[in-house]
C-alpha cells in the first residue's frame, strides 16, 4: 500500500516536472529584426569588428528586404573602415552607393569611401569619390566637408589650384557653414605657400661636391655638413699626403674608401634639400589640415 | 615484405596529415599583417659588387658588430639600412645611401621634423625616406 503510494507521488511529481522545461520556451527570445541589430550594435560598441560584421551580414541573410537594409550595410563599411580595412570598407561604402541610392545613408557612405580611398593613398579615387558626394547629394551634410576634403586631397596631389578652387566652390555654395571660417583661413595658408622657404636639391648637390657639407649647411643640416666636411676632408688629405709620398697603394686604399663617402655627401646634400622641402610643406598641410579640421 | 607492409601503413597514416597542413583555413578570421614588399622586389641586381657589398655588410653585422654590442643611434641600424638599401636600390645607389647614413649618423643628431623618437630611444630613419624623391 505504502509502495503504491509512493509510486503514485513519484508519478505526480514527474507530471509537474515534465512541462517546466518546455514553458522555458516561451521565455526565449524571438529574433527579430531589432535584435539581430542590436547584436551587431553592442560588438560594434565593444571595438568586436569582425563579430559585429557577423551579425549584420546574418541580418542581410535573415531579412533581406527590410528597411534597415540600407543602414545595416552602412554599418558593415563602418565595421571594416574602424577596423583599418579600407579596400573592403570602399567596397561596401560603393556598394551601399548602388543598391540604395535614395537612401539617406548614401551620401555619407560615399564621404566614407572618399576617406578609405585617401587612407589607401588612391589620391585619384579619393577625389573623385568626394565630388560624387558634392555634385549627387548638395543638399545632405555630408557635401560641405566631401569639398573640404576633396581641397586637401588636391593638395596631397600637389595641385594647388585644384585646392584653392575647392575652397572656393565650398564657400560660394555653403557660405554659411561653420566651417566658412576655415575656409578662408586655409585659403589664406595656400597663399603663403609660395613665399615659404625652398631648397634646391641641385644647388645643395653642387655645393656639396665643390665643397664637401656646403650643402648640408645650404639645407639646414649643420651637424652633419660638419661631419661631412671633416670626414671627406680627412680622406683627400689622406689621399693626397700618400700619393705625395709616392705611397700610391696606400692612397689607392684611401681614395677607394673615401671615395663613396664623397659622393655619398653629395647624395646626402641633395637629401636634405629634399627634406626640407618636405618638412615645409608638411607643416603647411597640417596647418591646413587644423583649420579645416580634417580627419588625417 | 613485412617491412614493406609497415612502410605502407606509415605512409598511409602520415599522408592525410600532411595534407591537413596545406588545406585552406576553414573559419574566415582578419586577414594576415601585410607584408613588407618593395615595388622593385628584393635584390634586383644579382651582380659582384652587389654580392660583394652585402656580404661585407652581412659580414660586418655577424663578425664585427656584435663585439661591441648594439651602437647605432638610429632605426634601422646603419648596418641594416645598408643591406635594406643595396637589395631595393642595387650597389650604386644603395652604397651612396650608405655612406650618405653614416655620416648623418653623428653625435650632433637629434629628434626633429627630419627622425623620430622611437620608444627605444633611437631616431627613425628608414631607407624610404632617402629616396631624394617627395611623396
Amino acid at each position: 500500500m505504502n509502495r503504491s503510494l509512493i509510486h503514485l507521488l513519484l508519478l505526480a511529481l514527474f507530471c509537474l516536472a515534465v512541462p517546466a522545461p518546455l514553458s522555458a520556451v516561451d521565455k526565449g527570445i524571438i529574433l527579430t529584426e531589432d535584435v539581430q541589430v542590436h547584436l551587431g550594435d553592442s560588438f560594434m560598441a565593444e571595438a568586436e569588428y569582425y563579430r559585429a560584421i557577423t551579425e549584420y551580414k546574418k541580418f542581410l541573410i535573415l531579412f533581406p528586404a527590410s528597411e534597415q537594409a540600407d543602414s545595416v550595410l552602412f554599418k558593415i563599411g563602418m565595421a571594416y573602415f574602424r577596423g583599418d580595412e579600407f579596400e573592403t570598407a570602399a567596397a561596401v561604402f560603393a556598394s551601399v552607393g548602388e543598391k540604395y541610392r535614395e537612401s539617406r545613408y548614401a551620401p555619407t557612405a560615399g564621404y566614407y569611401a572618399g576617406l578609405c580611398f585617401w587612407r589607401l593613398n588612391r589620391l585619384d579615387e579619393a577625389a573623385a569619390a568626394f565630388s560624387a558626394v558634392a555634385t549627387r547629394y548638395p543638399a545632405s551634410g555630408d557635401a560641405p566637408r566631401a569639398l573640404l576634403e576633396k581641397s586637401l586631397v588636391e593638395f596631397d596631389q600637389r595641385n594647388m589650384a585644384g585646392s584653392r578652387e575647392e575652397l572656393e566652390r565650398f564657400l560660394a555654395t555653403y557660405p554659411q557653414d561653420d566651417r566658412a571660417a576655415g575656409a578662408r583661413d586655409a585659403l589664406a595658408l595656400l597663399d603663403r605657400d609660395r613665399e615659404l622657404p625652398r631648397k634646391s636639391p641641385m644647388v645643395a648637390g653642387i655645393l656639396s661636391a665643390l665643397v664637401p657639407g656646403a650643402g648640408h649647411l645650404y639645407a639646414g643640416h649643420p651637424g652633419d655638413g660638419i661631419t661631412s666636411f671633416f670626414l671627406n676632408g680627412l680622406f683627400i688629405a689622406g689621399t693626397v699626403v700618400a700619393v705625395h709620398q709616392e705611397n700610391y697603394a696606400v692612397a689607392g686604399v684611401v681614395g677607394v674608401i673615401g671615395l663613396p663617402f664623397y659622393i655619398g655627401n653629395i647624395y646626402g646634400a641633395a637629401n636634405a634639400a629634399t627634406k626640407w622641402n618636405l618638412n615645409v610643406r608638411k607643416e603647411l598641410r597640417g596647418k591646413i589640415a587644423v583649420t579645416l579640421d580634417a580627419p588625417f | 615484405m613485412q617491412s614493406f607492409a609497415c612502410l605502407l601503413i606509415v605512409v598511409c597514416l602520415l599522408v592525410p596529415v600532411t595534407s591537413g597542413h596545406c588545406s585552406a583555413p576553414a573559419m574566415k578570421g582578419p586577414p594576415a599583417a601585410d607584408v613588407h614588399t618593395h615595388p622593385a622586389g628584393i635584390d634586383p641586381d644579382p651582380s659582384p659588387f652587389s654580392l660583394l657589398t652585402t656580404g661585407a655588410i652581412t659580414f660586418y653585422r655577424s663578425f664585427i658588430s656584435p663585439t661591441q654590442g648594439p651602437r647605432c643611434g638610429f632605426y634601422p641600424s646603419c648596418s641594416a639600412f645598408g643591406l635594406q638599401a643595396v637589395r631595393e636600390y642595387g650597389p650604386g645607389r644603395g652604397v651612396m645611401m650608405t655612406t650618405d647614413r653614416l655620416t648623418r649618423c653623428n653625435l650632433l643628431k637629434g629628434p626633429g621634423p627630419d627622425y623620430y623618437l622611437l620608444p627605444n630611444g633611437k631616431l627613425f630613419d628608414p631607407v624610404s625616406r632617402n629616396l631624394l624623391t617627395e611623396p
